[in-house]
């Protein structure tokens, strides 16, 4: 009997782990048609920013690859690929666009239009525009301006779902095998986000309307989806403030007592005590375009609305 | 024998430009029916063929010939365009590919195909040389245009000033070339390829200029409440380089810019029905199975290839009589001659042979003639007669 | 067929008609021994080129006998007739008949290419060419006619008539296109070639001034009567 066991085990665990295996390459076993040609055994999916690498990587099944290639520290809004990045982009399976003029390389470079997606087309009527973009006229076309269409559409948590729910109809029309898995992911991603956005609605009616200063104007789908009322400057929280840029500062604020600005990421110390000084607290709402050195999409943003429930004073400060 | 081929040589040899003439005649009595009939079934077949693996196409509505043929063969007919809107429909559809071709302008020669990335794996177009397409600016050559011109990937090609749709012209767009096709043996070798955005450019539908926003003194005419009127001084670029990429743009909405046809791949046959019948009353849009315009176009071609023998065959024949003839007068001609052969002990078989070896020298050297304008034509013709029958269509 | 050297001529009792009636020819007896420069003389129509026709086999007589170097040529078939006559007679026309798309070669080499019983060789080459020297045409060998004056065509004639090596060389008005002196040049060159040669020459002529060069005269009109 002592001699049969070893034998049995062995058997045993032998058998569980071809069934295992047989099960690991039965998940893994993808039939998909739509290959990376480069990758030919993976399905690919390329995105112009990281709420969309975010979203698909929620959703994706776990053998695809979810690529923002765009090089740290390089703001993809206006990044320029070189020839070799967008022939990556070409190769991919699927490409995710945001929409709303972001990343203008896509304008001016060669896709495959059959493999993209853009992600924001049909969540809005229209698109925002921004103060930016000068008006301008040459030749007989008459005045008309670039630039002008606001693009950080994310920012409005149900806007960004509805991007999330073309992500998703996009990998199962590709992936028509994770079709399962895909709406599974699905409904806790976009539960996430609306969740965020009913904390958001909640802020917005708690600060009626009471003016915020931003140092971008990177904010205007958070505005016009919770009524916010956001004005913004041009300043970099990287750089310090020159005198020019508080002498704006100052006559913005006498036009209006802001107690709050809104910054993209920490600014400096001194900047922020310039602030103090005028009474305004400086606070970090990050917009989430770039990959974030900490967290991912959900933390960053789920901080962002904390902080401005602190603001509300919905919630107490931490 | 062979004194008598030797003496007939000779003859022929002596009296060259009758023997050239008649050689000729009859080259054109033997080989033309031939090898109009060969090449006129092998162009029927490579513009079947082409059309063939094109499965529908759709354009504004009109002579479905000219849309065909400027889609498929690039020949220049000036049939209206439709929009990047109806390309854009049609992937909304989920029933099929849409695939822009945009033509009408010309650089150096060879047609200006404006289209997408793909365009390239629907034809099996691989790149032989270089890259593809990447950005606005650049061109992929077909691998006859690149080698007639000369060009390979790094260098650069102007489009032609003027264009179809502007007689006035456009400023020509200097292009980067990328790429080099394989041969495919058809249409695609003699294109230049762009993405139908750069296209758009070098009609004058796109354009990029210095930052107005920036601009100095020099060029601004005025300033005025946010709006700035630039002078001519504004340096418009006509070329796209990497700098200046991002300044291009295009006015008003893209989607209702033109584009010549859409090549329309249905993702499976009941697709493609669906789709037929979206487009069966359409007021202003046709879509088109360029296989049933095309084997039309060769059915007329058929028959006018038919009055063609038959003219080629009577006048070969009279070729052959008149050949007949002249032998027969020649022979008379030269009755001294054939006296003094008697005389010397030749017979009348003797001089049987002679004449008999220069007609055979002669049908040889036709023969040959005939064959080498066959390989010639082989070679050559069928892109001529193809390009003959497209343009006359 | 061998070469032959020693050649005869013998016509007896020979009568001549062409279908078409109107001229006839008779010859009773007429003998031209080898090795004889003869002339055969008559006035236009006396029957010069038939006589010559005749001994050559190129016609054949209605009765009599027709001998050359030995041979019955009036028994022999057309084919064997031409055969004789390639081999055994050379001919000089009056009007040189050469072939004007042949060079001076081709032409002196031309019977060569008219019979299979003739093969031209290497040897026959240099013969061509040795005859072409002798005649004073070594540098014309690459000259069509139309090149050469009326003597050295004459001359390029009586080579082609000489290098079958006959045993008989028949002459008809060879100097008839010639001028005076060109004429007497030509006659030098054939008298000299044929006696090197020891062939038989039977020229047919009208000019009396030429007579006293030959040892044996034919009168035509002596042979018998020419009726028209």
């Amino acid at each position: 009997m002592r001699t049969e066991r070893p034998v049995l085990t062995r058997a045993v665990v032998m058998m569980a782990a071809l069934a295992v295996m047989a099960l690991g390459c039965s998940k893994k076993a993808n039939p998909n048609p739509a290959w990376d040609s480069k990758h030919p055994d993976r399905f690919s999916i390329y995105t112009v920013n990281y709420p969309l690498r975010y979203f698909a990587e929620r959703m994706a099944p776990a053998d695809a690859r979810v690529v923002l290639p765009v090089p740290r520290g390089v703001d993809p809004a206006f990044w320029k690929p070189s020839a070799d990045a967008v022939q990556e982009y070409q190769a991919a399976s699927l490409i995710l666009l945001n929409g709303a003029g972001y990343a203008g390389w896509t304008s001016y470079a060669t896709l495959p239009q059959a493999r993209m997606v853009v992600t924001a087309d049909g969540c809005r009527d229209a698109y925002l525009r921004t103060q930016q973009g000068v008006q301008h006229q040459h030749g007989p076309e008459g005045a008309h301006a670039h630039g002008v269409l606001a693009f950080t559409t994310w920012l409005d948590l149900r806007l960004a779902a509805c991007q999330s729910g073309r992500i998703r109809d996009a990998l199962i029309e590709r992936m028509p095998t994770a079709k399962a898995g895909v709406s599974v992911e699905f409904k806790t991603l976009e539960r996430d986000l609306l969740d965020l956005d009913e904390r958001l609605r909640i802020v917005g009616n708690a600060l009626g309307g009471q003016p915020l200063l931003a140092s971008h104007p990177v904010y205007q789908y958070l505005a016009d989806a919770y009524g916010l009322s956001i004005q913004s400057l041009h300043l970099e929280p990287d750089q310090a403030l020159s005198e020019d840029d508080w002498k704006e500062v100052d006559a913005v604020l006498k036009q209006y007592r802001h107690e709050w600005m809104l910054w993209e990421s920490p600014p400096l110390a001194a900047t922020e005590a310039g602030l103090l000084e005028r009474g305004v607290t400086a606070i970090v709402f990050d917009p989430g375009g770039q990959s974030p050195s900490g967290g991912d999409f959900l933390s960053v943003m789920k901080d962002n609305v904390a902080r401005l429930e602190c603001v509300a004073g919905v919630k107490p400060c931490r | 024998m062979k004194d008598s081929i030797y003496l007939a040589w000779r003859y022929l040899r002596h009296h060259r430009a009758k023997t050239l003439l008649l050689v000729l005649s009859l080259s054109v009595f033997l080989g033309l029916p031939l090898i109009m009939r060969a090449m006129s079934r092998a162009t029927q077949r490579s513009l079947l063929d082409r059309a063939e693996a094109t499965p529908l196409l759709l354009g504004k509505k009109g002579s479905s010939l000219d849309l065909v043929v400027e889609a498929l063969y690039f020949q220049l007919k000036g049939a209206e365009a439709i929009t990047e809107a109806d390309v854009d429909a049609i992937q909304a559809t989920g029933l099929a590919l849409g695939i822009p071709v945009r033509t009408g302008l010309m650089a150096r020669g060879f047609p200006l195909v404006g289209t997408s990335l793909d365009y390239f794996p629907f034809r099996n177009l691989r790149i032989a040389e270089g890259r593809g397409l990447a950005m606005m600016g650049e061109c992929v050559l077909g691998a006859e245009a690149a080698e007639t011109l000369g060009l390979g990937p790094g260098d650069a090609l102007l489009t032609s000033p003027s264009t179809l749709f502007d007689l006035a012209g456009v400023y020509p767009l200097k292009l980067n070339v990328v790429g080099v096709l394989e041969p495919s043996y058809g249409p695609d070798d003699e294109a230049v390829f762009v993405d139908v955005k750069t296209a758009w450019v070098a009609e004058g539908k796109g354009h990029g200029h210095q930052d107005l926003a920036r601009a100095g003194p020099d060029v601004v005419l005025k300033r005025k409440e946010g709006t700035v009127t630039a002078n001519a001084k504004l340096v418009q670029y006509n070329e796209i380089t990497e700098s200046n990429v991002g300044s291009f743009h295009f006015h008003g909405d893209p989607s209702s810019y033109p584009v010549s046809a859409a090549i329309v791949v249905p993702h499976d046959e009941k697709s493609g029905v669906l789709l037929r019948g979206r487009f069966v009353d359409a007021p202003t849009r046709q879509l088109v199975r360029p296989a049933q315009v095309v084997d039309s176009l060769n059915k007329q071609i058929f028959r006018f290839e038919r009055v063609l023998e038959i003219i080629v065959w009577t006048v070969g024949l009279a070729t052959a009589v008149m050949f007949v003839l002249v032998m027969v007068l020649s022979w008379r001609l030269r009755a001294e001659e054939l006296r003094t052969m008697t005389r010397l002990g030749g017979s009348r078989w003797k001089a049987a042979q002679i004449m008999g070896s220069e007609i055979a020298l002669m049908v040889g050297a036709s023969v040959l003639i005939a064959g080498v304008f066959g390989i010639v034509m082989a070679q050559y013709g069928e892109t001529w007669l193809q390009n003959l029958i497209l343009r006359g269509s | 067929m061998g070469y032959i050297r020693q050649a005869v001529i013998s016509l007896r009792d020979v009568r001549f008609e062409y279908a078409h009636g109107g001229f006839s020819l008779d010859v009773a007896e007429l003998t031209v021994a080898s090795g004889t420069r003869a002339a055969a003389i008559g006035p236009s129509g006396s029957g010069k080129t038939t006589l010559l026709n005749l001994i050559s086999g190129i016609e054949r007589p209605g009765s009599g006998e027709v001998s050359t170097a030995g041979v019955r040529v009036d028994r022999l078939s057309p084919a064997a007739r031409r055969s004789f006559r390639i081999t055994t007679v050379g001919f000089v026309f009056q009007e040189f008949l050469l072939l004007e798309y042949l060079d001076v070669l081709d032409n002196i080499l031309y019977p060569y290419r008219l019979h299979p019983e003739l093969r031209l060789d290497a040897s026959v080459r240099s013969r061509a060419r040795g005859l072409a020297s002798d005649l004073g045409l070594a540098g014309l060998l690459d000259r069509r006619p139309s090149e050469l004056s009326q003597g050295e065509r004459q001359r390029v004639a009586i080579a082609r008539a000489l290098v079958t090596e006959p045993g008989l060389i028949l002459a008809d008005e060879p100097t008839g296109n010639l001028d005076p002196a060109t004429k007497q040049q030509a006659l030098d060159l054939l008298f000299e070639q044929c006696e090197a040669r020891s062939t038989t020459l039977l020229m047919v002529t009208h000019d009396h001034g030429l007579l006293d060069q030959f040892a044996q005269i034919v009168d035509l009109e002596a042979l018998g009567p020419a009726e028209a």
